[in-house]
């Protein structure tokens, strides 16, 4: 569990992020952050790993969280790769030897282990730092918006290194697609912009939040303007709902059509 | 795929040996690391190299006083005269200079989370005395047997021990101080560490303090560096005059420093987070 206790942050130009947020989240479970632009989501992944401190307040983790998913930034550029790995497999409690075969068998390092870092090209770089993530055992995994770098040849290497460490741990993916937050978890906490953020047992609730705080952009414009009048009635809430739901089964057949 | 996932040995403690480990795990990891890197290059035992220059600063005043054919300003040896002075000045110097580089706003960016800012403190301040330790314990005990200086062993370890750690705390003190200043004064980085080094000639390394007349020692005396000098030279000279030797003076001066460094980092962390 991780306990937010009336946690503020806010930038130093006075621009407030969240103001006196108190929240349980669960540790163990797959969440999504679901959020519009600039409510909030890579900030929160950024204050439960500890890469940034809250303004006022504190975060209790019952858990070993990771620090985000691919922080390549802690690399030491004139050290090499292998003591680059070992440094990070030292600290956070792993078998140096393990992690370094474990990384060796995601990405072809084609004997520049002992290279220093910065010969490597940046996308390597960039694999290393998400392969070293899913070495190290952690309770939490944190990813903001991605789970493994681009290139669609490697994206089922990374789903498939996903699936393996969330079966035991869990992971808070920080994401404003609701169909990414609906393949890859099963709760969810919804950011809203001048409101306190919401925690949703059940998926379809937390989409249809974050659908009628985030209209979607293509959607026809008699469709719009329907939702906009009719803010806080149940009913259209639920429309949207359906809505998502259908879009989101599509997106499942198509990726299973994929697979 | 059959990869076989590393797995945590830290999970069989409870949180509280947890916490512990997890230190613990920082602390000697970056020890080993730093311990090979010197200003961000890999440099085998730079540390050490570090302890090089109070060497050249003892051997070049040595001969230039050789030269002039003057006597020891106290004492029969001049190089332990020499020794006594510069050495804990260099360690007061470098510590100021080095402790800069972890407190560097940029530098926690480039960092794990889980290593904070007092893990690399703690880290550097350890490297430093450990190499200062080393050099000087080395030039000491070769004054001791290769020039028959039988003075050079301390009759007073103690003093000389806490003498050395004061002036450790001071340099420690001083960095996190200069950290905060350059940050609001990037120049500050370039005129420190000529400020420190011409320091070295007002800590009295060749001139006994307590001789020098009453009107212009008052003003030496502003310098707490000198007053851990000559705590220093009390454990090697017995009888060594004690006019500018304020304890209490150098001890306000250090944990006054240590206070105000401190608070002025916390105070401007956040604003300088933002800043880069």
């Amino acid at each position: 569990m991780i306990r937010l206790d009336t946690m503020s942050y806010a930038y130093f130009r006075g621009k407030t992020v969240f103001d006196g947020v108190s929240i349980d989240l669960p540790s163990h479970r797959r969440m999504a952050v679901l959020g519009g632009p600039e409510t909030g989501k890579t900030t929160l992944i950024g204050l439960l790993s500890g890469v940034i401190d809250p303004t006022a307040g504190r975060i209790q983790r019952f858990a070993h969280l990771s620090f985000p998913a691919g922080y390549s930034r802690a690399f030491r550029m004139p050290n090499s790769v292998r003591q680059n790995v070992i440094f990070a497999a030292r600290i956070y409690d792993a078998d140096p030897d393990d992690v370094l075969a474990f990384i060796a068998g995601i990405v072809d390092l084609e004997g520049m282990l002992d290279r220093p870092m910065r010969d490597l090209a940046v996308p390597t770089r960039l694999a290393v730092a998400f392969a070293l993530t899913y070495a190290l055992p952690f309770d939490t995994y944190l990813f903001d918006n991605i789970i493994g770098p681009g290139d669609p040849a490697t994206r089922d290497l990374w789903r498939t290194l996903f699936e393996a460490r969330t079966a035991q741990s869990g992971a808070i993916l920080a994401t404003r697609q609701p169909r990414a937050a609906e393949a890859y978890c099963d709760c969810a906490l919804v950011l809203r912009r001048n409101a306190q953020p919401v925690f949703f047992e059940n998926m379809r609730e937390a989409i249809a939040l974050f659908e009628e705080e985030n209209p979607a952009p293509r959607k026809p414009a008699p469709t719009a303007g329907a939702s906009d009048q009719a803010q806080g009635d149940s009913a259209a809430a639920q429309g949207d709902s359906a809505a998502a739901q259908g879009n989101s089964a599509a997106a499942q057949a198509v990726a299973k059509a994929a697979e | 795929m059959s990869q076989a996932y590393p797995s945590g040995r830290i999970y069989a403690a409870g949180p509280r040996r947890h916490a512990l480990r997890s230190q613990f795990n920082v602390l000697s990891a970056l020890l080993f690391r730093e311990a090979e890197m010197r200003q961000g290059q890999n440099f085998a035992l730079g540390y050490l190299a570090a302890g090089i220059e109070p060497l050249i600063i003892v051997g070049t005043i040595g001969l230039l006083f050789s030269a002039l054919a003057k006597t020891p300003p106290y004492g029969t040896s001049l190089l332990l005269f020499l020794g006594t002075g510069v050495f804990p000045i260099y360690l007061f110097i470098h510590t100021s200079l080095r402790l800069r580089q972890p407190m560097n706003p940029g530098a926690q960016r480039q960092r794990f989370p889980i290593e904070r800012p007092f893990d690399h403190i703690l880290i550097h301040a350890v490297l430093h005395l450990v190499s200062s330790a080393l050099v000087t314990v080395l030039f000491f005990g070769s004054l001791y047997y290769f020039c028959g200086v039988n003075a050079a062993i301390p009759e007073d370890p103690a003093t000389a021990i806490s003498a050395l750690f004061i002036i450790l705390l001071l340099g420690i003190a001083t960095g996190i101080c200069n950290s905060v200043i350059a940050r609001i004064f990037p120049i500050w980085d370039v005129l420190w560490p000529a400020f420190a080094r011409a320091s070295l000639h007002f800590s009295g390394p060749y001139f006994v303090a307590a001789y020098l007349p009453p009107d212009n020692r008052w003003f030496f005396g502003l310098n707490p560096v000198i007053h851990g000098v000559n705590w220093f030279r009390h454990a090697f000279y017995p009888f060594y005059p004690n006019q500018l030797t304020d304890q209490s003076y150098l001890l306000t001066i250090t944990f006054g420093l240590l206070f105000l460094g401190l608070l002025l980092e916390a105070g401007t962390r956040r604003h300088f987070e933002e800043k880069d």
